[in-house]
């Protein structure tokens, strides 16, 4: 079908307009109300609670630094997990302040290849941090409960920490974190987990929607 | 209902054709269509305040209609993959007639942005308001539409040369 035949079949084909009309009106003012709420509420709720988490892990680290301060001038190394916890918690104030930035500079209004651009970049940022958290969190998982159980139940890391044992685990949480990734790369997307594990090890989210900036600055240019 | 509520309600009955073909374009199924419906209305509502009056309601509604619709097919393209039945997609797009079908078909072929590009144009809005909508340039909108009509020329020929045919 040549365009000009394809345009006068579309316009030729009867719009039921009515049918969406009704779907369109049937949606009450206290409908929309209540779903506008649930949206935004949606957008942000994310963004705002890594913010409380992060500024929580924040000050545990601090207050724990201060605390001990002369216990760890004399031994650094335990100061180890709080540095890292404290750097997670800064991590996840700075992705929720930009996740919240993304969010209110975000207008449907705004011209098609903009808007859906800022979309893509917000769910490719999303993606990106989610991945982060997820490997880091495989590779230093024995370092929260260090910390934690030195902040409240005063720990002597100094005395019980085998450190050539705290490496090997990391090691093994990133070559576990490789294989991962290896095979999610492997999975083809026919199941919700393979689909999750894609997007979240292997980063497929941020290869579809750089795939899909990619296609917008073409379209763009010309 | 508050003056600007009715305002609104005006606006919307008075293009609700545009709503409806933009929903007919990216979505398939009558629940889709419905929660796509939905989606565009309080997504124009949210940003009924913040319209630009110097501009055409009809400009506003083109912008706010396919990101919506657009952003809605990411979300629900692939999870639709995953959950629905072959047999029941099939079904599901069925052709009420021939050259709906048709159409359809050609449409869905293209991506996102060339959807809407053809889309806009099939209304016949000019290549300026177009390129307002979309956000390039009326010399990008020709040169895109010659190319879009050099694809289905092409795709003809393909047709008309498969023995088959």
């Amino acid at each position: 079908m040549e365009l000009e035949e394809l345009k006068s079949k579309w316009q030729s084909t009867e719009a039921k307009v009515e049918e969406i009309h009704q779907i369109v009106t049937a949606m009450n003012q206290v409908q929309l109300q209540k779903q506008n709420r649930r949206t935004k509420i949606g957008l942000s709720v994310g963004p705002i609670t890594e913010l409380i988490v992060g500024a929580a892990i924040m000050l545990a680290a601090g207050g724990f630094i201060a605390d001990k301060w002369t216990r760890i001038a004399s031994y650094p190394l335990g100061a180890v997990p709080a540095v890292l916890a404290g750097l997670f918690g800064w991590f996840l104030i700075w992705q929720g302040i930009w996740q919240l930035i993304f969010v209110d500079k975000l207008d449907y209004a705004g011209s098609v290849t903009e808007t859906q651009s800022s979309l893509l970049n917000l769910r490719k940022f999303r993606a990106r941090t989610g991945q982060f958290v997820l490997l880091a969190g495989i590779a230093f998982w024995h370092f929260p409960p260090l910390f934690f159980l030195q902040w409240v139940g005063h720990f002597d890391i100094a005395k019980s920490v085998n450190w050539p044992w705290m490496f090997a685990n990391s090691l093994i949480g990133i070559v576990i974190s490789s294989v991962l990734i290896a095979i999610a790369r492997r999975l083809p997307p026919t199941s919700a987990f393979n689909r999750f594990a894609s997007d979240v090890f292997a980063g497929g989210e941020v290869e579809r929607a750089e795939r899909t900036l990619n296609q917008i600055s073409e379209f763009r240019a010309v | 209902m508050t003056a600007r509520q009715q305002e609104f309600e005006t606006l919307l009955a008075q293009h609700v054709g545009i709503v409806y073909r933009i929903v007919r374009t990216y979505s398939r199924n009558s629940d889709d269509q419905q929660d796509l419906a939905q989606e565009i209305k309080l997504q124009l509502w949210n940003s009924f305040s913040k319209w630009d009056r110097s501009r055409t309601f009809s400009t506003w509604i083109y912008r706010i209609a396919l990101n919506t619709a657009i952003s809605w097919l990411r979300k629900h393209s692939l999870r639709n993959r995953l959950s629905t039945p072959l047999d029941e997609q099939t079904t599901a797009a069925a052709p009420a007639n021939d050259a709906r079908f048709e159409l359809d078909e050609i449409i869905s072929r293209l991506d996102p942005m060339n959807q809407a590009l053809l889309l806009l144009y099939l209304e016949e809005l000019p290549h300026e308001e177009i390129g307002e909508v979309l956000g390039i340039s009326a010399a990008n909108v020709a040169t895109r539409i010659s190319r879009l009509k050099q694809q289905l020329h092409e795709q003809n020929k393909e047709q008309d040369s498969t023995p088959w045919n």
